[in-house]
């Protein structure tokens, strides 16, 4: 038993900082196992939020500030991943020398299922429901958290014995880990991102590495061969994993066991077996990005020892997620996907290399500081027109030039002009390249007021 | 009927199932490494001492010909650090056209004005200083393209007409052109690897046979076709019949082995460097290291090759897919299959051949080949196959 076990038995003080989705759904989870929980958070009206709600049971709240005076002392401290390694209340811990874990290291504590942890800068999310969607179709005790939505803990002491525990998780749940070892764990892609907060790119890809670095010969380590950063980590002893490495790859020819040749997904186990498993047509998922999800989660199913049937049944009947790429219906020969929850250019760009037919696209909303240029090269080269809408507008049109524009003040107007412009056989794509703020409460109020806006249409034309 | 099989037999599913192709990373290989770097560094202080007479008459310079490995030396490790660091699986993307590139090289070297001309043999591609021997890449062109197509052709190998004749013809084809130069070490060279390759990759026993057999007419032909190189090559077995023509070589060899004893004469001290044996630090630059370190000195470098041999085959036999272990076994038998020619030549038990020893003899070309080997062997063996 580990020390930070220990630390998470009945009797013991675990200071709970951050109260946003994650550090509420950790206290519901400990309060039922006799622990002295503080909660804490450096942002007023959450924390006032907070403390209304459990002055009934037995967790005390205090002010970040406050505990930071005070000589803190506290068993564990459980960090939530919003809250940045530097913040005076980490610090304070420190100081105290107290153990911080993060979320997802005290969900690895408490549970009793085998865990499945997925990491990359994109395409974590899809990935982690698809693994999902397959276990549970293999009829395997399946609990999905993580980033995806429901916090990791609360599914953890959920999960019994012969369970998997499939969880999504971000670099900055990846900074806080002690011990957290999965079974298998997936990285799917690097590229710079969260630059915000990490001081380069290095550091970021190093709390991705974490992910792996408990991990022993017992566990397997799924990688992307197709991206070359996590290729070369699976062949360097010194900064790479320790445990069995598998790999997945879109070409045949870079050394994968599950790779695409020919437009299908072929397994090769070994040099005598070569399997194929289903065809890239008849993928539910657009994109190529969505080929690479798709792999990665079959390899997963097949590292797991599922067998091959329910995982092709699975991959068939699995819908992706909602507000990305997915497909709202057909008006006049035309369809209309809802990509929403594409913010920012480089998901715009996966998008839209996604299809082969002509493309109006919908695009705009508030920018979070990126830079439009290379979005302008692609958006020139897949689509017929561009339908722009909220603040952006102004800024994607100058960087498209000639290309035929219109604007439109609202989702609605969006959708009309987007159908008069696109003839049959066309599809129209809300993928906005930006956050939705500006004129929406979310992304996904954004995609559903486009999907009422399609759904208008179908009723009036038929 | 009653079917007499048992159906209790079930394969029970492990609960994390590991394929052949599943791998851990591995460190870089120090024994291979450092048996190499032994070599090499034997190597440079042997072309000093066995060099420096015929430099200092020639160049007025005794460390001419030092200078140029040390630069060619730094020219291969470059080269040897990339290939280390790529992915070696895309080389098979390469194979093919680098086969035809060679093919155009070997034609070309053939052709007057083109090629120069050195010791009546037409070799080397380029002018003046810098020059290559496209005969030293066409060996790494073959380990390349054999690895790839065996690797890919799975059982075909044991196919005659889709298997071995077309992989037979292109290996054939390597070893005249290069014989034509003449370079009949390197076209026997060629001929052995090619024949290692398809052994190990299971190639039937009558069909090689079958081949040898069909080898021996056109190679006697040539081998036995003028009677002045059938005496040369042939010399080894009686060397002293002629010993101020054909045996010459061998026996000035062999005296300076013998003048070596167990100790050597001294590191420095030879006197067959002295212009008795004609290019010292090429081809037979190991009897001058037998003369001045003695048995103990041949034992050690002996001992390396042995070293290089164990890690290399080890690397091949835990290769991460078949055509990494191909590549592997092609790049071993390359290196150990030169040591072995040469070192039998030098020591009068194999016959007259011109191969020179990997890293110890002089040679820009072969220095960059064999290094970039090595380095295609510890690129391989970074991805260790677990199952």
């Amino acid at each position: 038993m580990t020390a930070a076990k220990e630390r998470l038995s009945s009797g013991t003080r675990v200071l709970v900082i951050g109260l946003g989705r994650s550090g509420r759904s950790t206290l519901a989870t400990l309060q039922q196992r006799q622990i002295h929980l503080t909660a804490t958070d450096d942002h007023q009206p959450t924390l006032t939020a907070a403390a209304s709600a459990l002055t009934a049971s037995d967790v005390s709240v205090a002010y970040a500030s406050q505990i930071v005076e005070e000589t803190p002392s506290y068993d564990l401290a459980i960090l939530s991943p919003g809250v940045p390694q530097t913040s005076p209340i980490v610090q304070a811990m420190r100081r105290a020398n107290i153990p911080i874990i993060g979320e997802i290291e005290a969900a690895a504590l408490l549970t009793k299922a085998s865990i499945v942890a997925i990491t990359g800068t994109k395409g974590k999310s899809t990935t982690t429901a698809l693994v999902g969607e397959l276990f549970r179709t293999a009829d395997c005790k399946t609990y999905v958290g993580g980033n995806i939505g429901n916090p990791l803990i609360a599914e953890a002491v959920k999960a019994e014995e012969n369970a998997w525990l499939i969880a999504e998780v971000s670099s900055f749940q990846l900074e806080t880990i002690v011990d957290f070892k999965p079974r298998i764990s997936v990285l799917l892609n690097l590229s710079p991102d969260h630059l915000d907060r990490y001081h380069d790119e290095e550091e970021y890809y190093a709390a991705k590495f974490r992910i792996f670095s408990n991990q022993d010969t017992n566990d397997t380590f799924i990688a992307n061969l197709d991206d070359p950063r996590v290729a070369a980590l699976t062949e360097n002893a010194r900064t790479g994993p320790r445990c069995i490495c598998r790999g997945f790859s879109r070409y045949p020819h870079r050394g994968a066991e599950l790779f695409v040749d020919d437009e299908s997904i072929i397994w090769q186990r070994d040099p005598q077996s070569r399997q194929r498993l289903i065809g890239i047509d008849e993928l539910p998922l657009l994109g190529a990005h969505n080929v690479s999800n798709t792999l990665a989660a079959l390899l997963v199913g097949l590292t797991a020892g599922l067998p091959v049937a329910p995982l092709i049944e699975g991959v068939r009947k699995f819908g992706g997620l909602a507000h990305r790429l997915s497909i709202i219906g057909e008006v006049n020969g035309v369809r209309y996907i809802d990509d929403s929850k594409a913010t920012n250019p480089d998901s715009v760009i996966a998008a839209l290399e996604a299809f082969n037919t002509p493309l109006v696209l919908i695009a705009g909303g508030r920018n979070k500081g990126t830079d439009f240029t290379a979005l302008a090269g692609t958006i020139r080269r897949q689509t017929r027109a561009v339908v722009l809408l909220g603040e952006s507008a102004a800024e994607i049109a100058a960087n498209l030039r000639e290309h035929p524009i219109q604007r439109a003040q609202s989702m609605e107007e969006a959708v009309e002009l987007a159908a008069s412009i696109a003839r049959p056989g066309d599809t129209v794509l809300l993928s906005p390249g930006c956050a939705s703020f500006d004129m929406f409460a979310s992304a996904e109020a954004r995609g559903d007021a486009f999907a009422s806006a399609v759904s208008t249409r179908l009723r009036t034309r038929s | 009927m009653i079917s007499t099989r048992s159906t209790t037999k079930r394969r029970r599913p492990s609960r994390v199932q590991r394929p052949r192709s599943a791998w851990v990373a591995a460190p870089p290989d120090a024994w291979l490494f450092g048996s190499v770097a032994a070599l090499i560094g034997i190597g440079l202080i042997m072309i000093f001492s066995a060099s420096s007479a015929t430099a200092a008459r020639d160049f007025h310079d005794a460390t001419y010909y030092l200078k140029r490995q040390l630069i060619w030396l730094v020219v291969a490790l470059a080269i040897g650090g990339a290939v280390f660091r790529m992915e070696y699986q895309r080389l098979r993307q390469i194979a093919t056209p680098a086969l035809i590139i060679t093919f155009v090289l070997l034609a070309a070297v053939l052709i007057p004005h083109i090629g120069l001309a050195t010791n009546g043999a037409r070799r080397w591609l380029g002018t003046g200083s810098i020059s290559i021997q496209p005969s030293e890449f066409a060996k790494l062109t073959l380990v390349l393209y054999f690895a790839s197509a065996l690797s890919q052709s799975g059982g075909r190998v044991r196919d005659l007409q889709r298997g071995m004749l077309p992989l037979t013809i292109i290996a054939g084809a390597l070893a005249l052109l290069v014989l034509k130069e003449p370079d009949m070490g390197t076209a026997s060279l060629l001929i052995m690897t090619a024949a290692t390759m398809l052994y190990v990759a299971g190639a039937r026993l009558t069909h090689l046979f079958f081949f040898a057999l069909c080898a021996i007419p056109p190679t006697a032909l040539i081998v036995l076709g003028s009677a002045y190189k059938r005496a040369r090559i042939f010399a080894f077995i009686d060397p002293w019949k002629d010993p101020e023509n054909t045996g010459f070589h061998i026996v000035q060899s062999l005296l300076a082995l013998g003048s070596g004893g167990i100790f050597g004469v001294g590191l420095g001290v030879s006197r067959q460097k002295f212009f008795w044996l004609p290019e010292p630090y090429t081809d037979f630059i190991f009897s001058i290291l037998g003369e001045e370190l003695g048995l103990i000195g041949e034992l050690v470098v002996i001992a390396l090759f042995i070293i290089f041999a164990y890690r290399a085959i080890r690397i091949a036999l835990g290769a991460h897919d078949r055509f990494g272990f191909l590549l592997a076994i092609g790049c071993t038998s390359l290196i150990l299959i030169q040591a072995f020619i040469n070192i039998g030549v030098v020591t009068s038990s194999w016959p007259v051949t011109g191969v020179p020893l990997p890293f110890i003899s002089f040679g820009g070309s072969s220095l960059v080949v064999n290094v970039a080997a090595v380095a295609l062997l510890m690129n391989i063996g970074r991805k260790r196959r677990v199952a």
